[in-house]
């Protein structure tokens, strides 16, 4: 009898089977846009046949599961090319930005800012008496630092939002692996789903965008998930290891660990933010060190110079900008922003109608010579005096209706302790014209103090032609470079970094389109096949519906006997 | 046991399920009003079972009709009534059913064939904007494909 009971639902389970496979049919029609979604299968088997006295009679089809249609292999080369694209996109969206800023593309106006400057100083030269060049030039000089400043300032502020990023994307990876692990949880509780492998790959999908992971998918249904090229694990079955973020908005380098492991060279968008951020060779901390490096380099040339020249109307007293912590430490260990050499340091006083009075010069070893003893050795010139104040060197003409020059420096103590300087400031976060410049121009030095009879000629401007001719001086990058050719080379670096950037972004779209046709192929729902398959199951629906006009037949037969 | 009686046993069986199958009837055409696909099928599912069961009893009835009057087709009227009375019994209890199970199994029927051109109908719904109805381009995009039109209409 058992035999026969098989037999008789044999139609029923075929039936079962049928509208399995049209609810699953018109669940991937239904899903077709859904990204993420994996196309789904009935996989029908032939049910066991039984063997009755008659001969042995098939029992139909059943459903034996409900499968997605996922390669792994493909999926690994997604994530892969995925991640690869989001390293790169993040790189370059900061890099566009930086060309933007200083590329070739850019709007240049750091460069109209530098031409500006030394366009002044030649307005200067040409007119040393004039209180109008005088004036357009601390305009100039002050527009050339707030350009500087404002590029370094917008600088600082990519680093604090790349790290700002860098955290919200962490806290993002974490509760992305946390929803992971309760997913894994519920696997492990049940039996496969295909919606909940579906969220697992989306999950997994995300993680390596954002930090680059490798994923293994278990016997169990579970999905274990390794930061990409570390053994470190993020997610093991229903455990997570948080991804933590360390350093500071601005400077210094951010630091990303997984349960205390730092990552060497993470891959996806956090990877690709965290090496612009750290990057000495083409990321932010680069392009600072650069612009850093111009600004120093320009305040200490002009300044240069500037120390060792003399205003319309010279000071009583000069006192530096730079200060010095330990005002005893020898001058090359004082942690001065540039290093003075061996030198001599000449110091002129003239009375207030500018007539010589006397000057002397003071031989400097900065190896043995500290702050204090320098402001000794100033102050036993002849008419001079010197002191310490605040860590900042002061020198004062003794008698107060006297002033004071300077001339020549051999030892660039004056640029080192900012005394006498066109600019204050010592790199691209702080450069300034000396506010005593802004408030008295005719203190510029366009002019150079004859230290004898003749003190300073009417319309001298030998220091107004020497400070223009810096703008067509090789005085940057070891001596090889103009400031504008300086200018030029970096934002040309910047064009290199942001084309090369761009380059590899578009390589890894190209590469993770290839491999999204893939998927779509393997995965992706193709509304014709569906429809075709949709067409099976109705036939099958159809056949099956034919049962209820037999019924018809039989009781018309019974009927006619009754 | 006599030939008469097996055959008023098959009798009673087979009474036996086309109360079971006005029942299902009945559980199927609120399925069906309801457009509940799932219950429908269940249904469908049952009511095979209960034809392949009814296929059988009618073929042992047509067997034992033949054994005992010699003709396939005879009438029951035919058949001598057992000592029990239990032929008569049977054949009434069918009378009573068919009558009731052929209505309702029209009903159902109709019901059915109007489910299934409601199918055919979003089959074509879905054919028309998904499927069929498509071409590609030359460069190998999937478009949509524009019906033919002539003097303006389409």
């Amino acid at each position: 009898m058992s035999g026969l009971f098989q037999l008789i639902g044999a139609g029923a389970r075929s039936m079962g089977a049928a509208q399995l496979a049209q609810a699953t049919v018109g669940n991937n029609a239904a899903n077709a846009s859904t990204p993420g979604y994996s196309r789904r299968r009935v996989n029908l088997v032939e049910a066991p046949s039984v063997k009755l006295a008659g001969g042995v009679f098939g029992t139909g089809v059943s459903a034996a599961s409900v499968v997605r249609l996922r390669s792994a292999f493909i999926d690994s080369q997604r994530r892969a090319d995925s991640q690869e694209l989001n390293y790169s996109q993040a790189q370059s969206r900061l890099l566009d930005q930086l060309d933007s800023l200083l590329g070739p593309t850019g709007d240049n106006g750091l460069g109209n800012a530098l031409n500006g400057l030394f366009g002044a100083f030649g307005d200067l030269a040409s007119h040393p008496e004039d209180a109008a060049a005088r004036q357009a030039l601390v305009g100039q000089g002050q527009g050339f630092a707030d350009a500087v400043r404002q590029t370094r300032d917008r600088l600082d502020r990519m680093e604090s939002d790349a790290f700002d990023t860098i955290g919200i994307r962490v806290a993002e990876v974490n509760s992305t692996a946390q929803r992971l692990a309760e997913i894994n949880r519920q696997t492990l509780a049940g039996s496969p789903d295909p919606s909940l492998q579906d969220e697992q790959d989306r999950l997994v999908d995300r993680l390596g965008e954002l930090i680059g992971v490798r994923a293994t998918t278990r016997s169990d249904g579970t999905v274990q998930v390794v930061v990409d090229g570390t053994g470190l694990q993020l997610v093991d079955g229903a455990q997570t290891t948080a991804l933590s973020v360390t350093g500071t908005p601005t400077g210094g380098t951010v630091s990303l660990t997984v349960g205390g492991t730092t990552l060497v060279n993470p891959r996806g968008e956090i990877g690709g933010l965290a090496h612009m951020r750290n990057s000495s060779v083409d990321g932010l901390p680069a392009a600072i060190n650069t612009l850093d490096s111009f600004a120093s380099g320009v305040i200490a040339a002009v300044n240069r110079v500037h120390a060792s020249g003399s205003g319309l109307t010279l000071a009583q007293s000069v006192t530096g900008s730079v200060s010095v912590a330990n005002p005893a430490a020898t001058l090359n260990s004082a942690g001065l922003w540039m290093t003075p050499t061996s030198g001599t340091l000449n110091i002129g006083v003239f009375d207030a109608s500018g007539n010589f009075v006397s000057s002397g010069s003071v031989a400097v070893d900065p190896s043995t010579m500290s702050l204090n003893s320098l402001a000794t050795a100033i102050g036993a010139l002849p008419n001079t005096s010197a002191s310490v104040v605040g860590g900042r060197l002061v020198i004062s003409a003794t008698n107060p209706a006297n002033r004071i020059a300077f001339g020549p420096d051999s030892s660039d103590s004056l640029v080192a302790l900012g005394v006498n300087g066109f600019f204050t400031g010592t790199d691209a976060a702080s450069i300034q014209v000396s506010s005593t410049l802004q408030a008295t121009p005719d203190l510029i030095a366009a002019a150079r103090a004859n230290f004898n009879a003749s003190g300073i000629g009417a319309g001298d401007n030998r220091n107004a032609i020497a400070l223009a001719a810096l703008g067509t001086t090789r005085f940057l990058a070891g001596g090889t470079q103009t400031p504008d050719e300086a200018l030029g080379a970096f934002g040309a670096d910047i064009g290199t970094w942001a084309r090369s950037a761009s380059t590899r972004t578009s390589t890894q779209q190209a590469l993770l389109d290839a491999a999204d046709a893939q998927l779509q192929q393997e995965s992706g729902v193709n509304l014709d096949e569906e429809l075709a398959d949709m067409v099976k199951y109705q036939h099958a629906y159809e056949a099956s519906a034919k049962y209820i006009s037999t019924v018809n037949s039989m009781i018309d037969s019974l009927m006619g006997i009754l | 046991m006599s030939a008469s009686a097996s055959l008023a046993e098959v009798l009673d069986r087979e009474a036996d399920l086309y109360e079971d199958l006005l029942r299902l009837l009945h559980e199927e055409e609120a399925a069906l009003i309801a457009g509940n696909t799932r219950a429908v099928g269940d249904c469908l599912a049952r009511t095979e079972t209960l034809v392949l069961q009814l296929r059988l009893l009618e073929n042992s009835r047509e067997t034992l009709v033949t054994q005992i009057t010699g003709r396939r087709k005879a009438r029951l009227a035919e058949v001598p009534e057992t000592a029990a009375g239990s032929l008569g019994r049977a054949r009434a209890r069918l009378e009573t059913t068919l009558p009731t199970v052929d209505v309702m199994n029209r009903r159902v029927t109709a019901l059915l064939q109007r489910a299934l051109r409601l199918f055919d109908t979003t089959l074509d719904l879905i054919r028309d904007a998904a499927g069929l109805n498509h071409q590609y381009t030359a460069a190998g995009a999937l478009t949509r494909g524009a019906h033919s039109v002539i003097d303006g209409r389409a």
